[in-house]
């Protein structure tokens, strides 16, 4: 063993229903989820972060994740 | 302008035949990499030692009469987060250097050293595989060797350099977003991705593993086929070039691509008597595959961005924090998300054999220019790189990049042929047909100038 991490078998066929999901990017909920996970944005991040986090808005949108005029399906 | 390297069956043959020599061949490869690497910035490792002490064995195996394989005596080298033995596998990143060396090679690496290749060394790559550029804090960017002032294309930019500037007939580089066949394109080479699935994974650092593949460059469709055959342990049923079914795609796959690089699929079209074909879903897919890529990412790489966020470039460091705080489910959702995608595929390919699109939407960009345009909008250049890519990446199926004949010059264009699973010998038999017909050819790299004489200049 090398110690690294190891690949797990993916599933790319898999088709799962996704009407529970919540994509939710908002200040609020990034900051939930930063506590949830003891996770600390650095500040030299956060423009770069702020930057992400809007460039996978409009994925989630163009994925059909999120409706265009924002709201969260 | 010749060849350095005869076809890798050719150099195999005169090895094995004795005509040369495994050390001449590693030799070869080893002053080349001397020449030019300091140019390039392809290797970040070469390993004369193994190197020279496999070739001192494949010769006396030959000497006894005993034949050391179907790639005796050929070089090659690997992206560096795959596993050599004594070697501490980076992924491209100074956070892993110093951790414990691997203790064997890579079960791929084993494959193709059995077969008599001989590893001259590692292979620059963006951190983590995370990016299509290969510019590198820590490991530097590697230069694409027809304009040094251009990008090779990433996350494999060292893999697709050095086969591209003829330091080794072949390498390996890995392929989630894009990775094999963007360098590719950019370098002007043929870069695989195989079926997901298909290839062994053990001792290759994980990145998505839904998306992950390992995959090899080479210079012609017969090199890489020979080389993917030996990491596959199996030979291809080959179906016969000209009897194929061909469609190539509209849509998306058009929308925003600079014009040569249209004009090089057209002109590929064309010649394989292409028909028009849609798929109506890629945005959505090419989405999908963006979303649980910035999620599995985030949460591989948690511990370390709670611990030391600034042990990452921070692009990759941005990218991974943004990716780590989405909702969770994320993961499960985009790849529920890219399904209908997959759907479509499958059921175009009960019409078609293959697929063409772009393999990248323009030439290389240089390596100052922050945007491209696409569509009539600057966009960022290095994402926007694996947009023609990314689409099938959650299909699972095979794909290959190749570079389109273009005048003397010019910088490369490459076309993606996309085949149903399991069907690599449908991307090579295509490939090979146009070879065949001067459409295909990877192209020398100009303007290399030897190490020896930029020093004395």
């Amino acid at each position: 063993m090398t110690g690294q991490p190891t690949h797990r078998d993916g599933d790319p066929s898999l088709a799962r229903d996704l009407s529970q999901f919540v994509f939710d990017t908002s200040s609020e909920a990034v900051a939930r989820r930063s506590e949830d996970l003891a996770l600390a944005i650095p500040d030299a991040a956060l423009e770069g972060v702020r930057r992400q986090l809007s460039a996978l808005r409009s994925h989630a949108e163009a994925a059909g994740l999120m409706s265009p005029d924002g709201d969260e399906s | 302008m010749t060849s350095v390297w005869p076809s890798i069956r050719e150099l195999a043959r005169r090895v094995r035949g004795g005509e040369c020599s495994a050390i001449d061949t590693v030799s070869q490869s080893l002053q080349r990499i001397q020449q030019y690497n300091d140019e390039i910035g392809a290797f970040t490792r070469v390993l004369n030692d193994r190197a020279l002490r496999q070739a001192r064995a494949i010769d006396g195996l030959i000497a006894e009469g005993k034949d050391p394989g179907t790639l005796a005596g050929v070089p090659f080298a690997v992206k560096d987060l795959i596993d050599v033995e004594g070697l501490t596998t980076t992924a491209g990143a100074k956070q892993r250097i110093g951790l414990p060396p691997a203790k064997n090679d890579a079960g791929l690496i084993e494959r193709l050293t059995d077969a008599g290749a001989i590893l001259v060394g590692t292979l620059n790559m963006d951190e983590f595989a995370y990016g299509f550029s290969t510019v590198n804090t820590h490991f530097g960017t590697t230069k694409n060797p027809h304009d040094l002032e251009r990008l090779a294309g990433g996350s494999s930019g060292g893999s697709a350099a050095a086969v591209a500037a003829e330091m080794v007939p072949f390498a390996l580089g890995s392929d989630t977003n894009g990775s094999v066949r963007v360098p590719a394109s950019l370098c002007g080479v043929l870069g695989v991705r195989p079926t997901h699935g298909a290839l062994p994974m053990d001792g290759i650092f994980p990145f998505i593993d839904e998306l992950d593949t390992v995959g090899g460059f080479a210079r012609s469709a017969d090199d890489a086929r020979l080389v993917h055959e030996v990491m596959q342990g199996d030979r291809f049923d080959a179906p016969d070039g000209q009897n194929l079914n061909v469609g190539v795609l509209g849509g998306f796959f058009r929308q925003g691509i600079d014009p040569a690089v249209l004009e090089a699929v057209d002109r590929v079209a064309e010649e394989l008597d292409a028909r028009p074909v849609e798929l109506s879903l890629a945005t959505q897919a090419r989405s999908a595959a963006f979303l649980l890529t910035s999620a599995q990412g985030g949460r591989r790489h948690l511990d370390a961005l709670r611990g030391d966020p600034s042990s990452f470039d921070d692009g990759t460091r941005d990218r991974l924090l943004a990716g780590a705080v989405l909702p969770e489910g994320t993961e499960t959702a985009a790849m529920a998300a890219a399904q209908p995608f997959a759907d479509q595929l499958a059921a175009l390919f009960d019409e078609v054999d293959v697929v063409l699109t772009p393999a990248t939407p323009v030439r290389a960009p240089k390596i100052s220019e922050q945007t491209i345009m696409i569509d009539g909008e600057a966009v960022n250049a290095r994402a926007h790189l694996g947009m023609m890519t990314q689409p099938f990446g959650l299909s699972g199926v095979p794909a290959l990049s190749v570079p389109v004949a273009q005048p003397d010059g010019a910088l490369p264009i490459s076309v993606q042929i996309v085949a149903p699973k399991g069907q690599e010998g449908a991307l090579f038999a295509v490939a090979e047909r146009l070879e065949q017909a001067g459409v295909v050819i990877a192209p020398p790299a100009r303007g290399l100038v030897p190490h020896e004489m930029r020093e004395s200049a």
